[in-house]
């Protein structure tokens, strides 16, 4: 990601960033809370955060919260995965002959280009209204941040390094193992941080005309029932599972990103 | 890849490549041409034969009303709006943070957090508070158009020269001086590679916006969808994919020649 990235080095040198975050989010509730608390604003509209941590506990004591937030986190994951590895194998294939490349890759790009969400009422017109949608969208979106990162890994020059593991005896299996594997980690990796966002975002945007349970179905019901508290209550959860997926692959890039220098 | 370099693929090459694009191409057409009706049943697919006619009629090559450049317009303008709202207000934006250390403190970590939040998740809330018209949709695609034109020219402008900045501000230079002599010629680079990247994402915005508020193609969409009215459905998909495809087609070749700095963002 770009944005997080950016921490100015004059500002606030004593704070980490997740310290700056936390107090800016407080602060923002906390000035939320009072705007609706002192009649300037009805809750009718904006609701309040103590409403939205009512009505999460609720949720979490009716069976709302973990019916709805698993099989958006299994749609999400399982898209996410199925996503990962089919670009593995395409972009490998396609890495590995010219011609297929020339051939399909130019479809790919295409394809690339086309606005996915756009296609989501013909997926939901042709397959129905239950899960098959939302994995056929997530699969799209995600599909195309591997394949492009691991086009670009495989693409790193590497001649000399092959050609020096071959001197020093290695055969294929090794050259597989020991460098091209180690070399594609980081763009998996970055692939990932991009992806697993991109993968909330779209299984519950396709959630919001499927019939099977979900958040974004949980969100949409509370649309149409006029109810702010509801909605921002699925909101608050989708940003937090966002925030702690991100931190964790961030931590784990820094991790795997230190050999590399 | 000295094996493999443009001047010496042979046109044999060249040739086979493009038979089998084509090949694919045809395979798919008649595909889709055949299967309704007899692989799939008839109401989950169009047959492209149909998809061209009632685009004909959409185009007015018909007696019905040309009902295309009303949705292209309204949807080209929805993002179009969105792009230039977002890129001056992302600008503003970066530049305060970028100018005051005291304000950056709290800017930057407010627009972190603010990113955090699904912002396609926002839309239900967007057409409560702001009706069913195009204040929803003119705001989400604001939204989408904002982060990356913010990210960009805050991370052109931190590349700056401080020296030269220093001494521009000895020799008399007002900020809005040194903003426009020379912090935007300097950051050019960043800012248009911030427009590459959300012109694609404000056209997808301003889609998902249409198609949960029922106006533009994106309400086409919808419509059709609702209608089952298999036809108009993938008529109005061909045209938004048509669109998505020129807009990033041209990105691709301004990216080309300018050689920007754009990241790979993947969005929606």
């Amino acid at each position: 990601m770009i944005g997080p990235s950016l921490a100015r080095l004059s500002a606030l040198p004593s704070m980490p960033r997740w310290m700056q975050n936390g107090l800016v989010t407080l602060a923002f509730l906390g000035l939320w809370q009072l705007v609706v608390s002192v009649g300037l604003q009805d809750e009718f509209w904006v609701s309040s955060p103590q409403l939205i941590v009512e009505r999460l506990g609720d949720w979490q004591e009716g069976g709302e919260l973990w019916d709805n937030l698993l099989p958006t986190l299994r749609v999400a994951l399982t898209g996410f995965l199925l996503a990962a590895v089919a670009a593995m194998v395409v972009a490998v294939a396609l890495a590995s002959s010219r011609w297929l490349d020339e051939v399909l890759g130019w479809y790919l790009d295409v394809i690339y280009a086309l606005p996915k969400p756009a296609l989501v009422p013909m997926f939901l017109f042709a397959l129905g209204l239950g899960d098959s949608p939302k994995y056929v969208l997530v699969v799209l979106i995600v599909f195309f941040v591997f394949y492009y990162n691991l086009r670009a890994g495989l693409g790193e020059p590497r001649a000399n390094l092959r050609n020096a593991l071959g001197i020093l005896g290695a055969r294929r299996r090794d050259v597989v193992l020991y460098l091209e594997l180690p070399t594609l980690v980081p763009y998996l990796v970055a692939s990932a941080r991009i992806g697993a966002p991109l993968a909330l975002v779209g299984t519950v945007f396709a959630e919001f005309f499927t019939a099977t349970p979900g958040m974004g179905n949980l969100i949409e019901r509370a649309s149409t029932t006029i109810d702010a508290t509801g909605l921002l209550a699925g909101v608050a959860v989708l940003t937090v599972i966002g925030a702690l997926v991100d931190n964790m692959l961030r931590r784990l890039d820094l991790r795997i990103g230190r050999w590399r220098a | 890849m000295s094996a493999s370099s443009p001047s010496s693929r042979s046109t044999g090459f060249t040739a086979s490549v493009w038979v089998a694009r084509i090949a694919i191409l045809v395979g798919a057409l008649v595909f889709l041409e055949q299967a309704p009706g007899t692989w799939v049943p008839k109401l989950f697919l169009a047959k492209p034969s149909a998809v061209g006619e009632r685009l004909g009629e959409w185009m007015g090559f018909g007696d019905e009303d040309p009902i295309l450049w009303d949705a292209l317009r309204t949807t080209l303008l929805h993002a179009g709006i969105g792009l230039i709202c977002g890129t001056v207000l992302a600008l503003v934006i970066a530049f305060v943070v970028w100018r005051s250390t005291v304000l950056a403190r709290s800017v930057e970590p407010l627009m972190a957090v603010i990113h955090n939040v699904p912002r396609i998740t926002l839309i239900p809330l967007f057409v409560f508070w702001l009706g069913n018209g195009d204040a929803p949709i003119n705001v989400y695609v604001i939204g989408t158009a904002f982060f990356p034109m913010f990210y960009n020219a805050l991370q052109g402008w931190r590349a700056a020269d401080r020296q030269v900045i220093d001494v521009l501000s000895i020799m008399g230079a007002r900020p809005r001086h040194i903003f426009a002599t020379y912090l935007l010629p300097q950051s050019r680079e960043f800012i248009l590679s911030g427009l590459l990247i959300a012109a694609p994402l404000t056209l997808v915005a301003a889609i998902v916006g249409e198609m949960l508020v029922g106006t533009g193609i994106g309400g086409m969409l919808s419509l059709y969808r609702v209608s089952f009215d298999a036809d108009g459905l993938y008529t109005a998909t061909v045209v938004a994919s048509a669109v998505g495809v020129a807009i990033n087609t041209a990105v691709g070749r301004v990216n080309r020649r300018h050689r920007t700095r754009m990241l790979e963002t993947g969005g929606l």
